[in-house]
């Protein structure tokens, strides 16, 4: 990776990118993970940035439209610093009504009141660790299946030469249970076995099969057994131009049972 | 029976067991009439969920076959496929970690009907696969079309 920031012209295209997100407790940084978030911000400096969490899961289609979004502490296992951070940056309501115009005649409603969740500010805290960045958060509609948000995120392209930097922030591999609990029925190998061929899919192009992940056998059943964390990614999919090829810049395991795969397309 | 009617068949009786359970947990004399609040289901089933009477699987698909209704009502014969197998999904994390490993057919039948016996009587943590599975399997031709 390039170190050093670089100076965007407007009409610069900016990648879109996805996040594995991990634990809460990323915001703190001090790992491989977070030292790579950092690396990625200090290369990219957008006028805004468009967020699509795991963690705003509504019924519908919402954006964020208030001018200083909270910080949302969605969660109830992890105390200390991270059960007070704040995220202080700025929302972008230009921005929210652009998306909202993008989409259209999908309706997507204007929210004054969801913040930033962690799935968020975990990752922005170190990619842009100011909070100088306007951030604007797109919800993920629980009631549509997997294709509608490849589809919807590929309507919001042109924001990609807008400067806006869109980013996908979930876990290709989520599965709380395993991270909770001793497992002793678990299948070994089977988080390496999903990731390999998530990687192998990623770099042949095959977004069919990856928006298909149902159909993936018992090891992407393992990896996704809900899939919020997995929709994000999609949204990623959706936006990569035929032209781009996909940069795994991070990847690994997270506790046995995250996966942390990040990818940029560019 | 139409999908919608068998929906809303098993919903309704599963909002008359967040009103029992509501009633043993709320305090005694309420200082409100419960029914008069204008709640609906899906508020209901907040309730429930914040008094920490359904965990967070079984909420997540007692909320998402509420959407199941709503958009059957809007749209009768529509595909809710994904819909089913994401409650089913979130109910069978609920359970135990072995479940995910169960490879049969989403039954909301069985979900729902299963989220009115946790209610009603929650069994013990190592009867409710075995329950589940028993439900499902006497869901029998509902199973198909739901």
């Amino acid at each position: 990776m390039q170190s050093g920031p670089v100076n965007l012209e407007r009409s610069a295209r900016l990648p879109v990118v996805f996040f594995g997100h991990g634990s809460p407790m990323n915001a703190l940084g001090g790992n491989r993970y977070t030292d790579a978030w950092r690396d990625f911000g200090a290369r990219y400096r957008p006028r805004a940035v468009l967020m699509i969490s795991a963690h705003w899961y509504a019924a519908g289609t919402r954006v964020t439209a208030s001018a200083r979004p909270r910080t949302n502490h969605d969660f109830v296992s992890f105390k200390g610093p991270v059960s007070s951070f704040q995220y202080p940056a700025p929302g972008d309501v230009a921005l929210a009504r652009r998306v909202q115009n993008l989409l259209a005649p999908i309706p997507v409603a204007l929210d004054e009141r969801w913040g930033y969740d962690h799935g968020a500010w975990n990752v922005l805290a170190n990619a842009y660790p100011k909070a100088d960045v306007p951030v604007v958060e797109l919800s993920l509609d629980r009631t549509q299946p997997p294709q509608f948000h490849y589809d919807l995120a590929a309507r919001l392209a042109p924001l990609r030469d807008e400067g806006v930097l869109i980013v996908g922030s979930g876990n290709v591999i989520h599965n709380i249970e395993i991270v909770r609990t001793d497992w002793p029925a678990e299948p070994a190998g089977w988080e390496t076995r999903f990731n390999d061929d998530l990687r192998a899919r990623l770099e042949r192009g095959d977004h069919a099969g990856m928006i298909a992940y149902d159909r993936l056998g018992p090891d992407a059943q393992l990896a996704i057994p809900t899939p919020d964390h997995y929709l994000p990614f999609l949204s990623v999919l959706g936006l990569q131009r035929s032209d781009e090829r996909p940069d795994i810049f991070i990847d690994g395991d997270d506790r046995g049972g995250l996966g942390m795969l990040s990818v940029a397309m560019r | 029976m139409t999908l919608l009617e068998a929906v809303e068949g098993r919903l309704a009786e599963l909002e008359r067991c967040f009103d029992d359970a509501l009633d043993v947990a709320l305090p005694n004399p309420v200082a409100l009439i419960f029914s008069d609040l204008p709640l609906g289901y899906q508020g209901k089933r907040d309730l429930v969920f914040a008094m920490d009477l359904l965990n967070e699987g079984e909420n997540e698909c007692a909320l998402i076959a509420g959407f199941v209704r709503d958009r059957l009502h809007d749209e009768p014969g529509a595909d809710v496929a994904y819909l089913k197998r994401e409650a089913w999904y979130y109910l069978r994390t609920s359970i135990d970690p072995t479940w995910q490993f169960d490879d049969g057919e989403p039954s909301l039948v069985a979900a729902l009907g299963y989220l009115a016996i946790m209610l009603r009587e929650r069994p013990p943590a190592g009867e409710r696969a075995a329950l589940l599975r028993r439900l499902r399997s006497d869901a029998g031709t509902l199973t198909a079309r739901l």
